[in-house]
């Protein structure tokens, strides 16, 4: 049980595939419109459950509970080899070959 | 009449909702076909440079240096005519709070509700910009929400999205994030 007060991760779908703009594009179209937003938990819940939270501007929104203290996570992709030659052409146009 | 809060409806009603919310009408200083007198929106609505350079300076905006990039002239001019290759210079706007140029629009921005009376402001963007308000709300007290276009439809974030939502929360903003 999630205790009433924690910081929490919500996840609703706002418009689902068949209620979507017509004007955006047809790949777009079949799949809902989906919204994450985060708050204290209103209420001591379940993961999985769906919940009401008070968000950081006061707001009150609903949604099913994913995640607690969500965190932050993102990297900077693979590694490009390119970039070493392109360190050494450099190097070697302002400094000379001997650097 | 019930007013009408589709997407569509609120689409049609943006041109008074904008005018109603910032209280200045753009469309007064339109002129001939695509011509717009930003000297008379300034000079009328009390925001001319000076005074948009106080607001800014008071808030952590602005006065960014200027540095030499000595290097890349050097390798413009291994290349360029003899002669040629002007010296290369940036205006470092990662100085500005924030981290962007984008705070000095945001300051101006906040600076205005602010003014008027607003308890808060929203900005949807997915990037600096959002971060700028974010920060900018935060020094003037307002209450802030970022709502970003996030996740594509395998639920994958954009690094740099992701990383603003992180900054945005940071300056206190609450931030929706959305699915395209």
């Amino acid at each position: 049980m999630i205790a009433k007060g924690t910081w929490v991760q919500i996840h609703r779908i706002i418009l689902p595939v068949g209620s979507r703009s017509e004007s955006i594009p047809e790949h777009t179209q079949k799949v809902p419109f989906e919204m994450w937003d985060k708050g204290w938990l209103n209420a001591a819940s379940e993961l999985g459950s769906f919940v009401t939270v008070t968000t950081a501007t006061g707001r009150t929104e609903t949604g099913t509970l994913i995640a607690v203290h969500p965190s932050y996570h993102h990297d900077y992709g693979d590694f490009v080899p390119e970039i070493l030659e392109i360190d050494r052409i450099v190097k070697s146009a302002l400094y000379g070959d001997g650097q | 009449m019930k007013r009408d809060d589709s997407y569509q409806g609120v689409l049609s009603r943006r041109n008074e909702i904008m005018k109603a919310s910032v209280g200045i009408d753009y469309s007064r200083y339109e002129t001939g076909i695509i011509g717009f007198d930003y000297e008379r929106l300034m000079r009328e609505t009390g925001y001319d440079l000076a005074t948009i350079a106080a607001i800014q300076h008071s808030h952590g905006v602005g006065n960014t240096p200027l540095k030499e990039l000595a290097n890349i002239t050097a390798l413009v001019r291994k290349v360029a005519a003899p002669g040629r290759g002007a010296r290369l210079f940036i205006k470092d706007e990662a100085l500005n709070d924030s981290g962007s140029f984008k705070a000095r629009r945001a300051s101006i921005a906040c600076h205005r509700a602010k003014a008027l009376g607003f308890t808060g402001v929203i900005a949807a963007t997915s990037g600096n910009y959002g971060a700028a308000v974010a920060s900018q709300a935060a020094k003037y007290g307002l209450k802030c929400i970022v709502v970003q276009e996030c996740y594509d439809s395998q639920g994958i974030g954009q690094p740099e999205i992701i990383e603003k939502a992180r900054a945005c929360e940071a300056y206190g903003a609450e931030v929706v994030q959305l699915s395209v």
